[in-house]
């Protein structure tokens, strides 16, 4: 399809899981308030990190059958939930044509109950369903089972990216014609012991005590000490315009470009020149036929954690030359954590609610910026600013880089 | 016998209900997925409906299958499953 051909891409449902609300409102509320979500961590075990974003009085009763509930583990049920809710915000009524979803580890958490089961009692004693609730791509399945999505289901695995790829991904789709509507999501549940415990190793968690947890994570802060883990899910429906003006959907925003490369250079660190990363900014906003200057917001991975926080400041001044003194610049994970895989899809729900309202959400703990991260990350202070334009950002293990351009409704 | 007849009937309720509901007559003779024979009743359950069942039995039981040599594959009747299970206990 040529570039004239290509299909507008508009974003028209909205279905969210949060450790900040279990609503789009509800999390806008407290990115646009700069109130941090966090809190202490229930642990069987102590571990250097205790705080995290937990999805607090998640039911998903209100969603699923007691035989759907009783086959599935807790990412599942969350990306279910949140695809339902879509669905429902969008209106529609008949079948997607495809689904995308973002997952770093899928059921992970469920892979360690097996595997504790398998050394204390034998195998024979695991669950018969255990492989069914930890395969990544058994929550996507699930959401087709029940949507009846007959075209293309693919679950996207890129660490933190994992979810911005999807998006990227669904855009194409609906862009060149594959299908009218698609769901993209994203979903991560990866606050058990054993992801935890792997990522204390790696010393990436903050371990700010829980006394401590609303301020622990603060993305370009001199005093971050590492990423504070989440969970969620979050789904939005993609319709091409045709569609969405046929039904008279409500239209949430657009999805104007995307893109996505790899550093090819670390296992887990970022390249400190930015360089890669700094493409994929250009090149989405290039896919989106726009100039870097034309983005009014940029929503930053912002890990809290010294070396990416650092790359990612290299990275946007790069990208955006002078205009990198200019743009606002926030970073959602500083109020609802690092939901890893589902981060790229619940920090764009903030994107689209920010070009809504036209309000800058704040970086939350932003006390004393790090003299290596001197842009401005609107700290402590969200503002009101004419946004049309806002570019998502995120960067996983691996070197994945993706970044979505949005729009204005 | 009767015993494990009636525990894995109750089972078989458990896991689907519209059985229970639609008062469906649970016998050994039963098939749990299908029968070639249109005379012989089935209950029509589903393979992950067949392993929950399984699971289901085994906790009561306190038994495991696969610590035997019979394989779920070739339980077809409510009666090889009634089977199943008294013979690992």
């Amino acid at each position: 399809m040529s570039q004239a051909a290509r299909n507008r891409v508009l974003v028209t449902g909205i279905g969210v899981e949060s450790c900040a609300g279990a609503t789009p409102d509800e999390l806008w509320d407290a990115l646009s308030a700069g109130r941090p979500a966090i809190s202490a961590l229930e642990l069987e075990e102590p571990l250097p990190c205790q705080v995290g974003g937990v999805v607090k009085g998640f039911d998903p009763r209100e969603h699923m059958s007691a035989q759907q509930i009783r086959r599935t583990s807790r990412f599942q049920q969350m990306l279910f939930a949140a695809a339902m809710k879509a669905r429902a915000d969008a209106g529609l009524r008949t079948a997607p044509g495809a689904l995308y979803v973002g997952t770093g580890g899928g059921g992970l958490d469920e892979a360690a109950q097996l595997v504790t089961v398998l050394r204390q009692k034998g195998w024979s004693r695991m669950n018969r369903l255990g492989l069914l609730r930890l395969l990544p791509n058994q929550a996507a399945g699930l959401v087709a089972q029940e949507l009846d999505i007959t075209g293309p289901v693919l679950t996207i695995s890129t660490a933190c990216a994992s979810s911005t790829d999807a998006i990227g991904a669904g855009m194409r789709a609906v862009r060149d014609g594959t299908a009218d509507v698609v769901l993209v999501g994203g979903v991560e549940s990866w606050l058990d012991l054993p992801c935890l415990a792997s990522f204390c190793l790696l010393d990436a968690l903050s371990q700010r005590p829980a006394a401590e947890a609303a301020g622990a994570s603060r993305p370009f802060d001199r005093d971050r000490d590492g990423m504070v883990p989440a969970e969620g899910a979050a789904v939005l429906v993609l319709e091409s315009e045709r569609s969405a003006l046929r039904r008279g959907a409500t239209v949430h925003g657009e999805v104007l470009g995307a893109a996505s490369t790899c550093d090819a250079h670390h296992p887990v660190a970022p390249r400190a020149d930015g360089a890669t990363a700094a493409r994929t900014i250009e090149l989405a906003c290039a896919d989106a036929g726009l100039d870097t200057a034309a983005v009014d917001l940029v929503s930053a991975h912002g890990t809290s954690t010294p070396l990416n926080d650092r790359a990612e400041t290299t990275a946007i001044k790069l990208a955006f030359g002078s205009h990198a003194r200019h743009v606002a610049i926030t970073a959602p994970k500083s109020v609802i954590g690092h939901a890893c895989g589902a981060c790229g899809i619940l920090e764009s729900v903030g994107v689209l609610l920010a070009i809504r309202n036209k309000y800058v959400p704040p970086t939350a703990n932003l006390e004393n910026p790090d003299p290596d991260c001197d842009l401005d990350y609107t700290p402590l202070v969200g503002r009101f600013a004419p946004i049309n334009v806002a570019i998502k950002q995120n960067f996983g293990f691996g070197g994945q880089n993706s970044a979505v351009v949005f729009g204005a409704a | 016998m009767t015993e494990v007849m009636n525990v894995v009937t109750r089972a078989i309720v458990d896991v689907r209900p519209d059985l229970g509901e639609s008062r469906t007559e649970i016998t050994r003779d039963s098939a749990l997925f299908y029968a070639a024979d249109p005379d012989q009743p089935v209950l029509g359950l589903d393979s992950m409906e067949a392993l929950e069942l399984i699971a289901a039995l085994e906790q009561e039981f306190g038994v495991e299958l696969a610590d035997t040599s019979i394989r779920i594959t070739d339980l077809r009747t409510v009666g090889d499953v009634v089977d199943a299970m008294s013979g690992a206990l």
